[in-house]
């Protein structure tokens, strides 16, 4: 018998600790994994997948699902789910252009206009989830309804067009050389990550999801705390519209059917868990850039359409699967 | 006039002489009207559905169907619609409200040609006929005209428009399509790739969906951009396709280096057309498509007239002939100067 | 001192208590018994400010106290140790015993509401060593732990902040034979300290050998109190099937 397996405890103990910290960053690591094996794979298939314009390319692409993937997971890991990115995305993008074209406002002004119409959609989401009490999935269902049909209302069903260059900043800019959605979405990520890690609210945001009775005896005031997450994903969202509508310099009324689908998608495969508690930013871009990648790839190596939702929905498959399998061993263990 | 320019009004009138010179026989035969649906003379309302809101062609759709219905008496126009093309299901939905309502006839696009075709028998067996715009159903019972653009034979000249464009010597070029599956899109993709059949110099080297969504247009575009440098003309099938690909063709800092041919003439398309980003742009005439919906789907009520189905003609625009008398009528339509056949 | 008078909860139909009284006093340790649906954690939670009652009153030093909500409850020096734990699963050991509590860091940065996790790692792993609570790790998440380890985190985050009243619903009932005598051993520590400690626990044993005085729930209403030193097993057990009701007066208990 050796030293170490005599002292069993300490043993079993230090084992646990270090399974955990790896089976946790395996999740996030996985898909990391993945992306790295498909960036190397892409750029030894296709001449044209290295190089900085097709780089940058990428990432302007990613930006606005990067940054509403963001907001999604900030609801998510308070074990709540935002099904009304895509309508609200779309109001905010909408709305303005539509100041922009009608008031002559400059690009900055629509976007806090933007960012405030996604917060407001994000309070009606707060409010219903914390006050009325309806379970998320219901709430923002109704507010992805709403919203939409407020967009046509707004909008009269045509898309906003005629607007000047300069709306285009946002979207098509740049800021020495690198294009400013992306340098958007880099400082988004920081400060919302920077914020659920090593802020009292981040805390408390993990802490409501993994046991909001829990959080609630502990007098963190709940309600209010769980409706700021909405309203602050709400204004991410929004922010996330405007540079959708800048990038294709109108507000298009159709905008983000389905987005919610692919904001579900990244923080699941980033490692979020629909039953709360758990999510990184990190995880999230990780997952919002692998979706990207094959959507990328596939049309540089000229795969079709249908194969590219296949392998989408394979690397959501895969994703969670493998947490599950993370989860239940952990819990056989506890 | 340019060689590019051919109009399709010499068809359209053709079909429309024939339309009514068929309607006329038939009247004789039919000796006035049929069992299920007698002439009308109250108020009538007309139910006209796009296949979604929210696009500048189905808004020219409805004012065309508005203008019918002011031309003639006590005829209102309840205009309704789902929100994405892809919604098949709550158009489904949506003819059946129609005829629970009470509607007298019902002018629509149908999404999806089998899915909409058991609506539009279920419409006829309650005894509200139907009319079909844009888009039919497969089966079309023989009651039920369609009034639509040839879309294959629009795509096909948008190939030829291309290639005289291109020139002589090998080029690359792409097709954005939009919404894979859809009749409408099967038969522009499918005429265009016709069309490349007959110019050995084009290679097809992608095809890329938009589904319809100026974002996603606009992405594809950059990758298929980026995966083919030497690309030398787009076909971009419908108007988001176009908008999104000309983004994607102005950032890449390629606007002149790639000619696009284009469909349909929103304003955006339109003053891509001016500013030269747009080599030309198949136009549908989506006010006659309202038009006609309507209007013959009135003098069946009133009249008892039968319906027959009319091409509703595409117009070829380019920077060159876009000034013109005929050209203006299709691009900015309204219902003072309409660009109908009357 | 901790009163309870004619304290109601209903539950739509169900009146869980109905003119419940209860006392725990300073430097006690007051057991609370009953058979299970007495009401026994329905009152806890009533005196921890979880639940709002519909009727009667919760005194604390004499003045009658409303607990708007936990945070009140917290203010006033009130810990618990829920029957459930009320732990959060995802978040580290560390993080549980700070919850709602949490240490800013120093500074501009603290303001904005930076944490300093460090000195939350740091005093949680403190006070744990100091009442020998055994946790490979603070960073551990909740999950992680076993029953027993979970239960050690919740009596501890209860006993770390408590300055008035402890009060522990069951928390050895997932405890081995050394953990329980650990959890017995900070519940005297806490009475040595002169907090009212109140234990919810259904060990006769246990109760007779660490109480001072015993109070017995039946039905939602309080039906015998006695002295732990003046009683047997056998009254216990007879107090909470009904058969014995006995309510003596404050001063006859000492
Ligand atoms: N949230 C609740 N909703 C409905 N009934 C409850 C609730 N909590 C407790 N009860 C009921 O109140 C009674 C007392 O429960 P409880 O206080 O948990 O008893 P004990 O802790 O003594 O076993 C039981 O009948 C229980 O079913
Ligand atoms: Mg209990």
């Amino acid at each position: 018998m050796t030293a170490l397996e005599r002292d069993a405890g300490v043993q079993g103990r230090l084992g646990a600790w270090v399974s955990e910290r790896v089976s946790v960053a395996v999740s996030e690591f996985t898909a990391a994994a993945a992306l790295v094996v498909l960036f190397v794979a892409l750029s030894l298939a296709s001449p044209n997948f290295l190089t900085a314009d097709n780089l940058f390319n990428i990432g302007s692409q990613t930006a606005v699902i990067a940054i509403i993937a963001v907001a999604q997971t900030m609801v998510i890991i308070t074990k709540g789910i935002d099904l009304s990115v895509g309508s609200t995305a779309a109001l905010a993008g909408v709305m303005a252009a539509i100041v922009v074209r009608d008031l002559g406002v400059s690009v900055w002004t629509a976007a806090l206009v933007a960012i405030a119409v996604g917060a407001a959609c994000g309070l009606v989401n707060g409010l219903l989830v914390s006050v009325v009490r309806l379970p998320p999935f219901i709430a923002t269902l109704g507010t992805m309804s709403a919203g939409r049909g407020l967009v046509f209302i707004v909008t009269g069903a045509v898309g906003v067009y005629s607007l000047p260059e300069s709306f285009q900043l946002l979207g098509n800019g740049q800021i020495g050389g690198v294009p400013f959605a992306i340098v958007v979405t880099a400082l988004v990520a920081l400060a919302v990550g920077y914020l659920l890690s090593q802020s009292r609210f981040g805390q408390h945001v993990y802490a409501m999801g993994s046991n909001l009775e829990a959080a609630r005896r502990a007098g963190i005031a709940v309600r209010r705390k769980l409706t700021a997450v909405y309203v602050l994903a709400g204004a991410l969202v929004g922010l996330g519209g405007v540079i959708a509508a800048s990038r294709v310099n109108s507000g298009q009324p159709n905008y983000g059917i389905g987005l919610e689908l692919d904001a579900i998608a990244a923080a699941v495969i980033g490692g979020a868990s629909l039953f709360g508690g758990q999510g990184r930013i990190a995880g999230t871009l990780i997952g919002a850039f692998l979706i990207a990648l094959v959507r990328n790839g596939s049309v540089l190596l000229g795969i079709s359409i249908h194969y590219q939702q296949v392998i989408v929905g394979l690397i959501i498959w895969a994703a969670v699967a493998f947490d599950q399998f993370r989860r239940r061993r952990l819990e056989a263990r506890g | 006039m340019s060689p590019r320019f051919r109009s399709r009004w010499t068809i359209a009138l053709l079909a429309a002489a024939a339309t009514f010179a068929l309607s006329a026989c038939v009247e004789v035969r039919d000796g006035g009207g049929g069992e299920e649906t007698g002439p009308v003379d109250g108020p009538l309302e007309i139910a006209v559905a796009p296949k979604a809101v929210g696009h500048e062609f189905w808004n020219t759709v409805k004012a065309g169907a508005e203008c019918a219905a002011g031309l003639a008496e006590d005829v209102t126009v309840t205009w309704d619609g789902v929100a994405a093309e892809t919604d098949i299901e709550g158009q489904v939905n949506l003819i059946q409200n129609f005829v629970t309502s009470g509607v007298d006839g019902i002018v629509y696009a149908a999404t999806d040609s089998a899915a909409l075709a058991p609506a539009t028998q279920s419409a006829l067996d309650a005894g509200v006929p139907v009319a079909m715009i844009d888009s039919g159903t497969d089966p079309q019972p023989s009651e039920v005209p369609l009034y639509a653009t040839d879309n294959r034979a629009g795509a096909v000249e948008a190939a030829n428009l291309l290639a005289d464009a291109l020139g002589e010597g090998d080029h690359e070029v792409a097709l954005i399509e939009f919404q894979p599956g859809s009749q409408t899109n099967t038969e522009r993709a499918e005429g265009f790739t016709e069309g490349l059949a007959a110019h050995a110099n084009l290679e097809l080297v992608a095809q890329q969906p938009s589904h319809s969504d100026v974002n996603e247009a606009r992405r594809v575009t950059e990758d298929i951009l980026t995966a083919n440098p030497e690309l030398d003309g787009i076909f971009a099938a419908n108007e988001p396709s176009v908008l999104g690909a000309i983004q994607a063709i102005e950032s890449a800092g390629k606007t002149g280096e790639v000619t696009v041919i284009g469909w349909d003439a929103a304003p955006d398309e339109v003053a891509a057309l001016e500013a030269g980003q747009i080599h030309a742009l198949v136009v549908q005439n989506p006010f006659n498509m309202g038009f006609l919906g309507v209007q013959s789907m009135i003098e069946h009520l009133r009249e008892g007239t039968p319906m027959a189905s009319a091409d509703t003609g595409v117009t070829f625009v380019t920077a060159e002939n876009m000034a013109s008398e005929e050209v203006r009528a299709v691009l900015e339509p309204s219902c003072d100067n309409p660009p109908v056949d009357q | 001192m901790l009163e309870a008078h004619g304290v109601v909860k209903r539950f739509g139909h169900v009146e869980a208590l109905r003119g419940a009284d209860f006392t725990a006093r300073k430097g006690e340790v007051t057991a609370l018994i009953g058979d299970n649906g007495a009401g026994k954690s329905t009152l806890v939670k009533v005196l921890a400010g979880a639940q709002p009652h519909d009727e009667g009153a919760v005194l604390v030093d004499g003045r009658e106290i409303r607990f708007a909500s936990p945070l009140d409850a917290r203010r006033a020096g009130v810990e618990t140790v829920y029957q459930d734990l009320a732990v959060a699963d995802d978040l580290s050991v560390a993080a549980n015993l700070y919850l709602g509590r949490e240490i800013p860091l120093g500074g501009p940065l603290g303001r904005l509401g930076l944490l300093d996790k460090r000195a939350m790692r740091r005093g949680a792993a403190e006070a744990l060593a100091e009442l020998g609570v055994r946790i490979p790790r603070v960073t551990t998440p909740i999950a992680m732990l076993s029953g027993g380890q979970r239960q050690c985190v919740a009596v501890a985050r209860a006993v770390i902040w408590a300055s008035n009243v402890v009060i522990l619903d069951e928390p050895t009932a997932a405890l081995g034979v050394v953990q329980t005598a650990r959890v017995l051993e900070v519940v005297a520590r806490a009475r040595e300290e002169g907090m009212s400690v109140v234990l919810v626990s259904h060990n006769m044993p246990q109760v007779l050998e660490i109480a001072d005085r015993v109070e017995v729930m039946r039905l939602g209403r309080r039906t015998a109190r006695f002295k732990a030193a003046d009683v047997t097993t056998d009254d216990l057990v007879a107090a909470m099937t009904g058969a014995l009701v006995t309510e003596p007066e404050d001063a006859e208990l000492g």
